[in-house]
């Protein structure tokens, strides 16, 4: 999956949400929920296939992400999500791999490519 | 990487000298015709055999199956053994879905009582063992039981009445690796692991209900209940969510444990830990104990798909041949170099195929050699091998696992139409229930290399022998 986005944030949300479309989440209804999550991890890279696994171990548990609201520095990440039961999904994603990712930063923009186990 | 480099040694083995990229400690044994070597260098997964010889401890030669296929760091088809005291363990050697594997049950039952009767029987089948994304299992299984599956693997459904003795003896291991521990694995996995128990997952699972159309080897097919004309039911599967975590959470935990032992690797999704280090034998208990999940949960499956049979076909009875895995990390015992040394075999997309008279494998195959199993693609033969010396001296006693993929899932979803090839199987006789029509496209028989050829190369590289080929008359894809 290739994302893109003018800065880090908000290129962690397009992963989001392509992580959710290659699920083919189909959302519910019913009582949202806050989630606050706080990683540590080496580098950006680390950073984002965490925040992805945890999103898939959400997914798991019956919720899908539909507000975010991230931070990042350096080797944290703070995220506040506002989370919507799942209705169904057509997919699964065994893992996000660590597969040549690489996090670019140029010209006022953020680009990288992930490699999902499916 | 291109055929330059590679030196052909026979017309089915060829060599990537360890001189090809600085890291390599070991030469790369590929185990192909030129035909399938030439279609192996379309996508990476020659590069990532020479990136996996990188590892510390490797002894002998990375080894590459003739189904080989790009995976994550590792390929699929790969076999790489690493001294015990002096080399590493690596989660992305294994893959994961830990002790992903295939189980093949056989029956006296011919073709023609089942042929009439085949769509009610795979309905049922379908039915009985829950299949498809995000499954939950036969049954949800409390934190006590699943701490005992860990432990235990095959054993605890044998304890529980989901397998018989004959069940346990003819698996790898007997169903369950020793060493595992449950105080290894994340809450996160126990979490995942719970619910699916008795489930067949999605993706390339399957269960299969096969012909015997062709016997090569009497006696081993006579050892292993396989008569001509009569139908066998293969099966699929692996550690479902349980496994996946366990991997997921070790290749994190990694990501830092190499650069404290000082490991340079070419690609993070190699990332290891020493094998006599603390996060190293961590990582062997976890795995070991997401092996035996494995274990358990395709006896379970093993034992609702004997359970339907026996219901639909009164007076006739399911025998397991063999339970094997191919997605492992397994201390064992080999002659390396004219030593016999202890190595930790890692095993991604490869099957174990010990020759005839090793210790470790039941009575009634001592003879013949292990059984190995090798599924088609859907739709096209599965072969039963049995494993032989010259593969324990060649390739770690190893063989390939299936026919190998060609075309990515997202390709396969471009170029086939599910609903079109679910007419085509039809038309050739071959019942398929499928929980989506985009997953049947994407294992289509397209998206898989021959896997006659496959055998073709096994068989002239001497790691295994034909012993019977399989044709299938029902699928149910996961």
């Amino acid at each position: 999956m290739d994302v893109f986005a003018p800065n880090l944030p908000e290129m962690f949300n397009n992963a989001a949400l392509g992580l959710y479309h290659i699920l083919g989440i189909r959302k519910g209804t019913g009582d949202r929920e806050s989630v606050h999550i706080e990683l540590e991890d080496i580098d950006l890279e680390g950073l984002l296939v965490a925040f992805l696994n945890e999103l898939l171990y959400q997914v798991e548990e019956g919720w899908v992400g539909e507000e975010f609201n991230i931070e990042i520095h350096e080797t944290h990440l703070e995220a506040q999500l506002r989370m919507t039961p799942i209705l169904d999904r057509q997919h699964d994603i065994k893992a996000v791999t660590y597969h040549e990712l690489k996090i670019i930063q140029e010209n006022g923009c953020c680009r990288t490519r992930i490699v999902f186990d499916l | 990487m291109d055929l330059k480099q590679i030196e052909k040694i026979n017309a089915y083995e060829w060599e990537i000298n360890q001189t090809a990229q600085p890291w390599m400690r070991v030469p790369v044994r590929i185990f192909s015709n030129e035909a399938m070597l030439k279609a192996a260098l379309q996508d990476r997964s020659l590069e990532q055999a020479v990136n996996a010889a990188a590892l510390p401890g490797l002894v002998g030669r990375v080894c590459v199956m003739p189904d080989v296929h790009q995976g994550y760091g590792f390929p699929i088809g790969g076999v790489a053994a690493t001294e015990v005291q002096t080399g590493v363990i690596s989660p992305g050697g294994i893959g994961y879905d830990i002790n992903c594997g295939v189980r093949l049950l056989s029956s006296d039952l011919p073709k023609q009582e089942v042929v009439n009767v085949i769509e009610d029987f795979i309905r049922l089948l379908y039915q009985a063992c829950p299949s498809g994304v995000g499954t939950k299992g036969v049954f949800r299984v409390n934190e006590k039981e699943l701490k005992q599956i860990c432990e235990q693997g095959s054993g605890w459904a044998l304890k529980n009445g989901y397998a018989s003795r004959q069940d346990i003896e003819t698996s790898e291991d007997g169903g369950c690796i020793a060493g595992a521990d449950w105080m290894a694995v994340s809450r996160r996995a126990f979490e995942r692991g719970a619910e699916q128990v008795g489930s067949l997952g999605s993706g390339n699972h399957f269960i299969e209900v096969d012909l015997i159309e062709q016997v090569f080897d009497e006696q081993a097919a006579s050892a292993m209940g396989l008569s001509v004309g009569n139908i066998a039911i293969q099966l699929h599967s692996g550690s479902r969510g349980f496994g996946h975590q366990v991997c997921t959470d070790f290749v994190h935990q990694f990501q830092s444990v190499s650069t404290k032992y000082h490991i340079q690797l070419p690609d993070r999704e190699l990332v290891c830990a020493p094998l006599n280090s603390g996060e190293g034998r961590a990582y062997l208990a976890a795995m070991r104990a997401a092996a035996n999940y494995a274990f358990c949960n395709r006896q379970v499956l093993a034992f609702a798909i004997r359970q339907t049979f026996e219901d639909c076909f009164p007076g006739h009875h399911l025998r397991n041949v063999y339970d094997l895995a191919h997605n492992i990390g397994k201390l064992e015992t080999h002659q390396v170099e004219g030593r016999e040394l202890q190595v930790c075999v890692h095993r991604k997309g490869a099957t174990r195929a010990f020759g005839p008279g090793h210790t470790d494998l039941p009575q009634q195959y001592k003879k013949i050699g292990q059984p190995v199993l090798v599924p088609g693609s859907m739709g096209t033969s599965s072969w039963v091998l049995v494993g032989t010396e010259t593969g324990m001296r060649k390739s770690f006693g190893s063989c390939s696992h299936g026919a190998g993929r060609v075309l990515s899932r997202t390709q396969a979803k471009k170029e086939v139409n599910g609903g079109q090839l679910r007419d085509e199987l039809a038309a050739r006789g071959i019942t398929v229930q499928a929980g989506s029509l985009r997953g049947l496209a994407e294992e289509a028989p397209q998206a898989y290399k021959d896997v006659d050829q496959v055998i073709d190369c096994i068989e002239g590289a001497g790691l295994g022998l034909r012993v019977a080929r399989l044709v299938p008359l029902a699928v149910i894809k996961g």
